[in-house]
């Protein structure tokens, strides 16, 4: 595998707040980490972090019906990929959202709730900050 | 993504998934899925080995349709995830209510 190329410029995207948007963003993604040598588990671990940080925003953030706009911005290098996603929707930390139950029968557990749950999981570093009106996750991969 | 049926007969079903179970593949194959698996269920064996990604909205549809066929007294094994997609189902403690297997022998044994 070749080693990762030093920090690359960052990639940024403007999201409307739609669940089509995030497999364009993942593509577009999983394109720019495979072009600078990322291992298989840091393509699967942004991947994923993308997946459940978008939809939980465009599924959550929002409740006015009105489009949105969420930027996402990424950067890879040696120390692995820095990722932020800023969205203006209601103030939600991801990183003190309580733990998924985990259930002993299957009758009691439920379909969802294990998205946060992943990215953390998945991550080496979370940070949330709430400014001026927008929720701002820092994550490093 | 795509569903493949490689056996069905009266004692049991084994099926198999290919793709990604992401927002877009969850939205392909979901009501397929929960068909071949949820209507009249049978002891059902999902290799999910050609799974190249799992999210939870993924693992949300494996846990729905495990759920519906429990109901109705049929068991879901799971047949030879990748590393990854196998660290997204333990790390969702998804192993703990639906067997993961390496083999199909395995996966048999445990519905007999």
């Amino acid at each position: 595998m070749p080693s990762l190329a030093p920090q690359s410029p960052a990639l940024r995207f403007r999201i409307r707040n739609d669940l089509s948007e995030v497999s364009r963003v993942n593509d577009a993604v999983t394109g720019h980490l495979e072009r600078r040598g990322a291992g298989e588990r840091l393509v699967y671990a942004t991947q994923l972090a993308i997946e459940e940080v978008l939809s939980n925003v465009i599924r959550h953030a929002f409740g006015d019906g009105s489009r949105h706009e969420i930027a996402l911005s990424l950067r890879v290098g040696e120390a692995g990929v820095e990722m932020e996603v800023v969205d203006d929707g209601r103030a939600f930390d991801p990183t003190a959202a309580p733990e998924p139950e985990r259930s002993a029968a299957l009758a009691t557990r439920k379909p969802g709730g294990f998205g946060i749950h992943l990215v953390r999981a998945f991550s080496r570093e979370i940070r949330y900050q709430r400014l001026g009106g927008l929720n701002k996750l820092w994550l490093r991969i | 993504m795509r569903l493949k049926t490689i056996r069905a007969d009266d004692t049991i079903k084994h099926i198999a998934l290919h793709g990604r179970l992401d927002i877009k593949g969850v939205t392909d194959i979901q009501y397929d899925f929960m068909q071949e698996t949820t209507v009249g269920p049978r002891p059902t064996v999902v290799d999910i080995s050609k799974v190249t990604f799992i999210s939870s909205l993924g693992i949300g549809m494996l846990v729905s349709a495990a759920k519906h066929m429990e109901k109705r007294g049929a068991r879901m094994v799971l047949l030879n995830p990748t590393e990854l997609v196998r660290s997204t189902l333990e790390t969702s403690y998804l192993n703990e209510l639906i067997p993961i297997v390496s083999s199909e022998s395995a996966a048999l044994e445990l519905l007999r």
